[in-house]
């Protein structure tokens, strides 16, 4: 029944109660007013009746007193009083008697009243009479009359009185009684109300009561259980929060630089790096725009992080960032976008490090490299000259080759000054020239010269002015490029060659004279090389005419000093006969044409065989061109020492078998040794040697003597004033027919700074951050530094000379044929990075054969051993690790935020149910509330009662199961056990013991791979318990239920199968809500669609995941995957 | 209020539903006949072995969505194959307590539903949505 109803009819019913009492209440008070009324009207009456009978009395004693008055027998009557009295008693008798008239008046009082009334006339009558007459007789009469009728009229007024004290005393006996009857009834009549009437609807209204507060205590609790969600959610809001805060802590604490930025590009969270790395120590960087703390950031780079904030993936391994304070600093960096959830991006992480100063470092390496190439080249040197008469520029060959133009090219000054690089280095040249040519200052200068093939290439140029005859007449000098050694030997075989011409070739002159100094003979040679005939002179001239007047002066010094005598007066000719001295020395010839050339003589005396002499004979050869020759050679030698001396190169002849030493000037130099005059054998050679290094230069030398080869070698030696130096050694071995060896020789060259180049070099690539390697033209590895060393753990001595393949995962050498890359490396070498890119990890092998991640980057070498390739390894296995590190750190991200949007999603699926399944038995109830309303018959409504039953029950338990599911949202670290699979599978069999006995179950286990796991055990049983169970629930009714359960490790993780061949579910038809509330997918009379609900949260609640595999009417197989869950 | 509305059928699992929505047509005399399935597959199986027999059909459907076995989505993508066949035009309602934006959205997709109706469905409306076809 409706509350109101029930309100209404209670209301109705109660008013009905109510009336009756009033009812009654006032009935009683009508029953007594009436008693009182008639009472009060006879007590009235019987008082007017007694002044009835009291005024006669009076009207008797008017006679009386008159008597008395006037003693005499004579009645007096005091006529006026007794008039008074007759009127009044009059009056009052007619009031009497309309009272007596009235119903309400006592029967027999009326009828005393009326017994009364002749009496009362007749007194009346007479006191009329009384007054009307005065015959005192008559009035006596009358007065008697009065005074007989007066007791009659007492007895009556008297008896009224009487029966009037008792009908009052009757009245009150009997409405007393009247009230007696009328209370019982009326309680009757109040008690028959209240059972029929009253007390049915008072049991509904107690028992709606009792409804209503179990209703009361239910929303109490409901809403108790609201408060906990509420709270819940909220503890759940402040775990986000603090996770989020976490994100921010990771990142401020990260040891690389890693801003978080929001959609807005506002920093969220900086690393402590990052504030370092750009040097915003002490700003304010939360909350502030990126573009605000980098103005400096260009449109190009915004345009990028918007694509970023789009999805992108932006990274960069090396790029300038020039800062708004004109620095620039070096950084490589990674910008990705982190998500909120799946789809929806929440802003960037920008990972970046500032490798400026590795940058820096390896600019500055790479131009100490660069240097290092250069001094290390064994300088080619070229001459020059340049005949300012001609204007003509005569190079050497080695110039045409460095120039890089043909040997026959004509080149004058002008063309010469336009090989030099334009700008500074033709203008440094210009100038310097100037110089020579006006000031005759000599010139040594580094420019850039840019070859005929368009190289360029840096020069060093000497210049040294010419002048004859005080005339600047031109500029010769020095060109150096590269291989100044190898070029000045081919320069020292040119002139000795050019000597050798010049020896073998021109005519000589034989000239005789007599004793008297007669020319007596005189050849054609002499004919030809003076201009003169034969004939012209013999007999006629003296030799004399032919020479300079200075020399023969000069020789008759010369010849006074070998006989120790004056020169004054001497006669040098008789010198010659009695010395029997033959002289050779070069004597100036003058042509008969005037010129001179000059020539080698020979004088000779000529005596007879008696001893007498005959005269002198003199053999002349025109050394013009040998003079030229020579001078040319002294200006080649001047060049040699001199680019030796740049060079610091020296050279050497042996003589094998007479053990004779010859050494270039320089070669003493190198040596210190002053004397250049001592004669040298190898064992002087020999003795310089450093002692450490005697065996391996008596080993080089036993090796040329053997092999007929002699291999370059570098060994120390003590110089005389005892300075250490390096020299390097080049040679060649000469054979005679026999093929013995009987010369050596070559040059040595002091490289002892290059040596020191070379510790220096080694010092740079020690101090190399990176290993470095360093590999000849055939791939077998020559040097290595420590840090190399360190990297694939061998030694140097260990890898020298072996291939470079040895440090390389034998997998690139068979896949990529890295022997056939090198061979392209060699032929086009220029700096290549390798490793560099993203997408392939390269690897090197260590001695152990372990991998290591590597970058590498190759540089091409040109040293004196050739080209080499230096090539800078870098592990990366930290860099790796840090990457790693980051992914990880975003993966984590991402799977915190896969956690959250699950956990959001459960929320959302947490505020689904309670709408829809808390809405679903609300709208029943209203539905079915109405129906009562519109009800009836009581069946009716028993069986909607019945109904609400159903739907308060339904309502019960589902937030029964809602708060199940809440409850499952905390669990603690604590609450993590080791489980037994089996203890928990006994102790789900022990609980469906019943259905499993009933329905004829097989339950086979096999725990044999893992055992235990560390989990909460209840969520362990009730995982247990709703998976068994449902096998069992929904078994096909063809077959009795089999269940298999085992537990395996797949991809390091636990899993849990529990397999059965029971109906099975459709899963493309249910797959989606298969772990939905209230989802149910058979009709079964069980079927709840709870079991699989809570199993799925606790399953996730503990990070793990559940599925399940299906066919129809054969069975499934529900698979739990613990995550990262330790098993004992 | 008179009605020549010969069939309602009530597609839901909810038995209390089913009983409360049948007896408030009952009350109100809605309907002649009430047709109670508890999902969508016995509904389908009930319109396929009908589909000729008109004065058998049901002209409104009141068809929830949660339900096991078959539900209201999988019988309308069901129904929408079967449509041609039926001999009778057909009206069909959603009605869910789900207040599940999704819900709503795909059942608007879904020009064979006329209306999605939130419970609990009141008589008046009961009444209006049968009027709207008499």
């Amino acid at each position: 029944m409706p509350i109101h109803k029930l309100t209404k009819s209670i209301k109705s019913r109660y008013l009905l109660f109510l009336g009756t009492i009033i009812f009654i209440i006032v009935a009683v008070l009508f029953i007594v007013q009436r008693s009182i009324n008639i009472q009060s009207s006879n007590t009235q009456l019987i008082q007017i009746a007694d002044n009835q009978s009291f005024l006669l009395q009076q009207m008797i004693a008017t006679k009386a007193a008159f008597e008395i008055n006037k003693p005499s027998d004579k009645i007096f009557i005091d006529k006026e009083q007794l008039q008074l009295y007759t009127s009044e008693f009059k009056s009052f008798q007619e009031q009497l008697e309309n009272r007596a008239n009235n119903s309400l008046t006592n029967l027999t009082i009326r009828e005393l009243v009326t017994e009364s009334t002749p009496f009362a006339n007749d007194i009346i009558e007479a006191a009329n009479t009384i007054f009307k007459s005065d015959d005192s007789t008559q009035i006596s009469n009358a007065f008697t009359k009065i005074q007989n009728l007066e007791p009659q009229y007492s007895i009556l007024v008297n008896r009224a009185t009487k029966h009037h004290l008792i009908s009052e005393k009757q009245g009150l006996l009997n409405l007393s009684r009247t009230i007696y009857i009328f209370a019982g009834i009326s309680i009757l009549i109040l008690l028959a109300e209240y059972y029929l009437i009253l007390t049915p609807t008072l049991n509904q209204l107690f028992k709606k009561n009792k409804e209503l507060l179990q209703t009361n205590k239910e929303l109490a609790l409901s809403e108790s259980k609201n408060i906990a969600n509420i709270k819940e959610l909220e503890k759940l809001k402040i775990d986000l929060e603090a996770k989020d805060e976490h994100n921010k802590i990771f990142i401020e604490q990260a040891p690389t630089a890693i801003a978080m930025l929001d959609n807005n590009m506002k920093y969220i969270a900086v690393s402590q790096q990052w504030i370092k790395d750009y040097k915003m120590e002490g700003q304010q960087i939360i909350g502030r725009s990126h573009y605000e703390l980098f103005p400096e950031i260009g449109d190009d780079w915004k345009a990028n992080h918007q694509k970023c904030l789009q999805g992108a993936i932006d990274t960069c391994d090396e790029a300038p960032f020039k800062r708004a304070d004109g620095s620039i600093q070096y950084i490589y960096w990674d910008v990705r976008p982190w998500y909120i959830s799946k789809d929806k991006i929440g802003g960037l992480i920008m990972h970046t490090g500032d490798i400026t100063k590795a940058k820096e470092r390896d600019l500055e390496k790479n131009r100490i490299q660069e240097i290092l190439n250069q001094t290390n080249e064994i300088a080619r040197i070229g001459t020059w000259e340049a005949d300012w008469e001609q204007n003509k520029v005569t190079w050497s060959k080695i110039v045409y080759d460095m120039h890089d133009v043909p040997y026959d090219t004509e080149i004058s000054i002008e063309t010469n000054i336009n090989f030099y690089k334009e700008g500074k280095s033709r203008d440094t040249i210009k100038r310097v020239v100037n110089e020579a040519v006006t000031n005759g200052t000599p010139y040594d200068v580094e420019v850039e010269v840019i070859t005929g093939s368009g190289a360029e290439i840096w020069a060093r140029v000497i210049g040294q002015p010419e002048f004859r005859d005080n005339k600047f007449i031109g500029i010769l000098g020095v060109f150096q490029d590269i291989t100044s050694f190898k070029s000045t030997q081919i320069a020292l075989n040119k002139a000795n060659n050019e000597l050798n011409a010049v020896v073998n070739s021109g005519p000589i002159s034989i000239i005789s004279s007599n004793t008297e100094g007669k020319i007596r003979h005189f050849n054609r040679g002499a004919e030809k090389m003076l201009g003169y005939k034969a004939e012209e002179v013999i007999g006629i001239e003296t030799p004399e005419l032919f020479h300079v007047q200075e020399e023969m002066e000069q020789f008759s010094i010369d010849m006074a000093a070998k006989l120790k005598q004056n020169p004054e007066e001497f006669d040098p000719y008789n010198a010659l006969f009695e010395l029997h001295y033959t002289d050779t020395r070069e004597w100036t010839y003058v042509r008969k044409d005037g010129s001179t050339f000059p020539v080698l003589l020979t004088i000779t005396a000529i005596i007879d065989e008696k001893g007498e002499k005959i005269g002198l004979l003199g053999m002349a050869v025109d050394i013009t061109d040998r003079k030229q020759a020579e001078n040319e050679l002294a200006k080649k030698n001047y060049l040699l020492n001199f680019a030796e001396e740049l060079t610091m190169i020296g050279h050497w002849q042996w003589d094998v078998n007479a053990d004779k030493v010859i050494w270039s000037n320089n070669l003493y130099k190198m040596f210190d040794i002053d004397d250049t005059s001592i004669n040298l054998m190898f064992q002087s050679y020999f003795n310089y040697v450093h002692p450490e290094d005697k065996k391996l230069v008596t080993e080089y030398f036993e090796k040329a003597a053997k092999e007929k080869q002699f291999y370059k070698f570098t060994h120390r030696i003590i110089t005389e004033k005892g300075i250490q130096k390096t020299v390097q050694l080049l040679g060649e071995v000469i054979t005679n027919d026999k093929g013995e060896v009987i010369e050596m020789f070559g040059t040595g060259q002091d490289v002892t700074e290059q040596k020191m180049d070379e510790n220096k070099f080694r010092g740079l690539l020690e101090s190399a951050p990176d290993a470095m390697v360093i590999v000849n033209e055939s791939g077998k590895i020559q040097l290595i530094n420590k840090q190399a060393e360190r990297l694939f753990g061998y030694k140097i001595d260990e890898l020298y000379n072996k291939p470079v393949e040895v440090l390389i995962p034998e997998r690139y050498s068979r896949a990529d044929n890295h022997q056939k890359q090198r061979n392209a490396f060699f032929a086009y070498p220029k700096v290549r990075a390798m490793g560099a890119n993203k997408t392939e990890v390269l690897y090197g092998k260590d001695k152990n054969g372990k991998e290591i991640p590597v970058q590498v980057s190759l540089s091409p070498l040109r040293t004196e051993e050739g080209l080499l390739v230096s090539a800078a390894i870098r592990d990366i296995t930290e860099q790796l690790k840090a990457e790693q590190k980051i992914i990880q750190a975003k993966e984590n991200l991402e799977v915190l935020t896969e956690h959250l949007s699950t956990q959001n999603e459960q929320l959302a699926d947490f505020a689904h149910i309670t709408s829809h399944n808390l809405r679903a038995p609300v709208s029943n109830l209203n539905a079915l509330l109405h129906l009562y309303d519109i009800s009836e018959s009581i069946e009716e409504k028993e069986v909607l009662f019945e109904k609400f039953e159903t739907v308060i029950d339904h309502l019960t338990s589902t937030l029964n199961t809602l708060i199940e599911a809440l409850k499952t949202r905390t669990v603690s670290e604590k609450e993590l056990k080791v489980v037994a699979f089996q203890e928990i599978l006994d102790k789900t069999k022990e609980i469906l013991s019943g259905q499993i006995i009933n329905t004829g179950t097989t339950i086979i286990s096999d725990f044999s791979e893992v055992s235990k796991i560390i989990y909460h055990k209840t969520y362990l049983e009730s995982i247990f318990l709703n998976l068994v169970s449902n096998a069992i629930k929904y078994r096909s009714p063809n077959r009795n239920p089999e269940i298999y359960i085992k537990t395996a490790v797949e991809n390091e993780k636990i899993i849990l199968t529990v397999s059965d061949n029971g109906l099975g579910i459709d899963l493309k038809k249910h797959g989606h809500k298969l772990f939905g509330l209230n989802k149910t997918f058979h009709r079964h009379p069980d079927a709840k669609g709870v079991g699989l609900y809570l199993t799925k949260i606790q399953v996730e609640t503990m990070g793990d995941t559940i599925f399940a595999n299906s066919k129809v009417n054969e069975g499934s197989v529900f698979t739990v995957i613990f995550n990262n869950k330790k098993h004992e | 209020m008179n009605s020549n509305v010969q069939n309602i059928c009530i597609i839901d699992d909810d038995s209390i539903y089913q009983y409360a929505i049948t007896a408030t047509i009952k009350a109100y005399k809605l309907a002649e006949n009430v047709l109670v399935f508890s999902d969508g597959e016995e509904a389908l199986d009930f319109i396929k072995e009908n589909a000729g027999a008109c004065e058998n059909l049901p002209d409104i459907i009141l068809l929830d969505i949660n339900m096991p076995v078959m539900d209201g989505f999988q019988f309308m993508d069901e129904y929408k194959l079967i449509k041609p066949k039926v001999g009778k035009k057909i009206l069909v309602y959603m009605v869910s307590s789900s207040v599940d934006p999704h819900d709503v959205e795909k059942a608007k997709q879904i020009s064979e539903i006329s209306d999605y109706i939130i419970k609990p469905i009141r008589p008046k409306e009961l009444a209006s949505i049968i009027s709207s076809i008499v």
